[in-house]
C-alpha cells in the first residue's frame, strides 16, 4: 500500500517490484516457521535475494535522488558475508552433533557426551549471523547506509518483516538448544544488547536525516529486545516469548507508522527525509504530525501508547531475571532517545520556511492514509487497552 | 488426520506461494501497475487470514489443550 504511491512515478516498470515483495514475504513466512537448520537458511537466502533487488529497484531511474545501488551491493556483500558465517557455524554444529533440527539439539548433546568448544563456535557463528541481519553493534554497519538509500517501501519492509522473522527463528533456537546455558554465548549477547542499546541511541543523536535516524533507534531497539531474550536464562520460556512477542509486534507497528509519514511526502524521484524536510511540519499538515508525534512518543515509551507497555514488560521481564547491569543501560539508552525524539517532535513545531512547491500539504494517496490511521489506531490501542492481545500472546508463547 | 493438520498448519506458505505465481503469470500477460498491487495486496491479506484457520489446530495437536 506505500509501494503503490511511491512507484507510480517510476521511469522503469514496476511490476517485478510486487513479485519481489512476495517472494520476500515467503521467505520470511519460512524462516519465521523454521525448527530446522536447512528451511532457515533457504528462509534467509529467499528473504536475502530478494530484498537485494528490492534495495536497488530504483537504480534504472534517472530521477532517483538517492543511491539505491550502493545501498544494494553493501547489503548483497555483507549479508553474503553473514550467511556465509551462518553455514559455517551449522556446519560446525553438524560435525559436532550430527543434527540439523532445532529441538533435537538437546539430546544430540547429550549423546555426545555434553558440548565441547566446536559446538560453542558454531553456536557463536549462527549468532553473529543473525546478529548481523537484527543489526545488533558491532555488526550493525550496513543498517543507516541502507536505510538511506533504499526505497522508503523497501526500509519500511526491512525495518520490520525482514528483522521480525530473523528474531522469531533466533528466539526459537535459542530456546530450543538451551544456548544461555553457556557463559560465553551469554556474555556475547549481554555485550551486544548493551552496546546496541547505548550505541545505536548515542549515534541517533547526531543524524540529521529520519532515515538514519530511524535506523539507529531500530539498533537501540533491538538491543532492547534482546534484554528478554537474555532473560530467558533465568525466567519462563513462555514469559519471554511473550514479552519479545508484544514489544517485537509494538515496535513494528510504530516503525511502519513512521516510514508511511516519510513515504506519505516523498516518491521515487525525490525522498524528503531529513530534519530540515520535516521543520514547521505541524502548520503545514496537521494529520501527518499527528501520526509522527504519536510514533515518536510511542518510541520513546511515553504512557497510554504502545511503546510503554512494550517497555514496560521488557522491564519487568529484566527485573524477574536479574539483569540488572542491562537494565541500568536500557534506562540511559531510553533516556538519550527520549532527547532526539523530543528533538524531532520540537523541529515539527517550529516556523515552516518553504520555499517552492510543500509536498507535505499536498493531497496524500489514499493507501498512505488507511495504513497511518491503521498503525496510529493500533499504537493508541495496544497501549490503552493492551489485555486482549498480551491474553492471545500469551496462547502462543505456550505453543512455542 | 494427521495430514490435514499439516495441511491447514501450511496453508498460510501455500496462499503466499499460490499469490506469488498469480502476481508473476498476471504480470508476464498484462503489465498493469495497480492490478499486480492489488493482487499482491489481495495475496497478503488472504494468507494473514489463513491464520485464523491454523491458530486452533496448531495449539490442540500440539498440547491436547481445546
Amino acid at each position: 500500500m506505500l509501494a503503490y504511491p511511491y512507484f507510480k512515478t517510476h521511469e522503469s516498470p514496476n511490476e517485478e517490484f510486487y513479485i519481489l515483495l512476495m517472494t520476500a514475504t515467503l521467505g520470511s513466512v519460512v524462516l519465521a516457521c523454521s525448527s530446522h537448520f536447512v528451511s532457515m537458511l533457504i528462509g534467509m537466502e529467499m528473504l536475502g535475494v530478494s530484498l537485494y533487488a528490492m534495495i536497488a529497484y530504483t537504480v534504472h531511474d534517472a530521477k532517483a535522488s538517492k543511491f539505491p545501488l550502493e545501498a544494494g551491493i553493501k547489503y548483497l556483500i555483507l549479508s553474503a558475508l553473514a550467511s556465509g558465517i551462518t553455514l559455517f557455524g551449522i556446519a560446525l554444529l553438524y560435525a559436532y552433533i550430527g543434527t540439523l533440527g532445532f529441538d533435537e539439539i538437546p539430546f544430540a548433546l547429550e549423546a555426545v557426551g555434553g558440548p565441547g568448544p566446536m559446538f560453542v563456535m558454531g553456536v557463536l557463528m549462527i549468532v553473529a549471523g543473525a546478529a548481523f541481519k537484527l543489526s545488533l553493534v558491532p555488526l550493525h554497519i550496513w543498517t543507516p547506509d541502507v536505510y538511506e538509500g533504499a526505497p522508503v517501501p523497501v526500509t519500511a519492509y526491512l525495518a520490520t518483516v525482514s528483522k521480525a522473522a530473523m528474531l522469531a527463528v533466533t528466539l526459537r533456537l535459542i530456546l530450543a538448544s538451551n544456548a544461555l546455558e553457556f557463559n560465553a554465548v551469554l556474555a556475547v549477547l549481554t555485550v551486544m544488547a548493551a552496546a546496541s542499546m547505548i550505541l545505536g541511541n548515542l549515534l541517533a543523536v547526531l543524524q540529521t536525516n529520519i532515515k538514519r535516524l530511524f535506523a539507529y533507534s531500530s539498533i537501540a531497539h533491538l538491543g532492547y529486545l534482546l534484554v528478554v531474550i537474555i532473560a530467558a536464562a533465568s525466567v519462563s520460556n513462555s514469559l519471554s516469548v511473550e514479552s519479545t512477542s508484544f514489544y517485537m509486534l509494538t515496535y513494528f507497528v510504530m516503525s511502519l507508522a513512521g516510514f508511511a509519514v516519510i513515504s506519505a511526502i516523498s516518491d521515487s524521484t525525490i525522498e524528503l527525509d531529513t530534519l530540515a524536510d520535516f521543520r514547521g511540519l505541524f502548520w503545514r499538515n496537521k494529520s501527518l504530525s499527528a501520526v509522527l508525534i504519536t510514533v515518536l512518543l510511542s518510541l520513546a515509551g511515553i504512557p497510554l501508547t504502545a511503546g510503554f507497555i512494550g517497555k514496560f514488560y521488557i522491564f519487568s521481564t529484566g527485573v524477574e531475571g536479574e539483569l540488572w547491569f542491562l537494565l541500568t543501560m536500557l534506562i540511559i539508552g531510553s533516556a538519550i532517545g527520549l532527547y532526539y525524539y523530543l528533538r524531532l517532535i520540537y523541529t515539527m513545531l517550529q516556523n515552516a520556511d518553504i520555499s517552492g512547491e510543500d509536498r507535505a500539504a499536498a493531497a496524500m494517496p489514499v493507501g498512505v492514509h488507511a495504513v497511518m490511521l491503521a498503525m496510529t489506531a493500533a499504537i493508541i490501542y495496544l497501549g490503552v487497552y493492551p489485555t486482549p492481545m498480551i491474553g492471545t500472546l500469551q496462547n502462543l508463547a505456550s505453543a512455542f | 488426520m494427521q495430514y490435514n493438520y499439516l495441511i491447514i498448519d501450511l496453508m498460510q506458505i501455500i496462499m503466499l506461494t499460490a499469490s506469488a505465481v498469480v502476481v508473476m503469470v498476471t504480470a508476464a500477460f498484462k503489465r498493469n501497475h495497480a492490478i499486480v498491487c492489488g493482487l499482491t495486496v489481495f495475496g497478503l491479506f488472504a494468507s494473514l487470514m489463513t491464520f485464523v484457520l491454523i491458530k486452533p489446530v496448531c495449539l490442540s495437536r500440539r498440547h491436547n489443550c481445546c
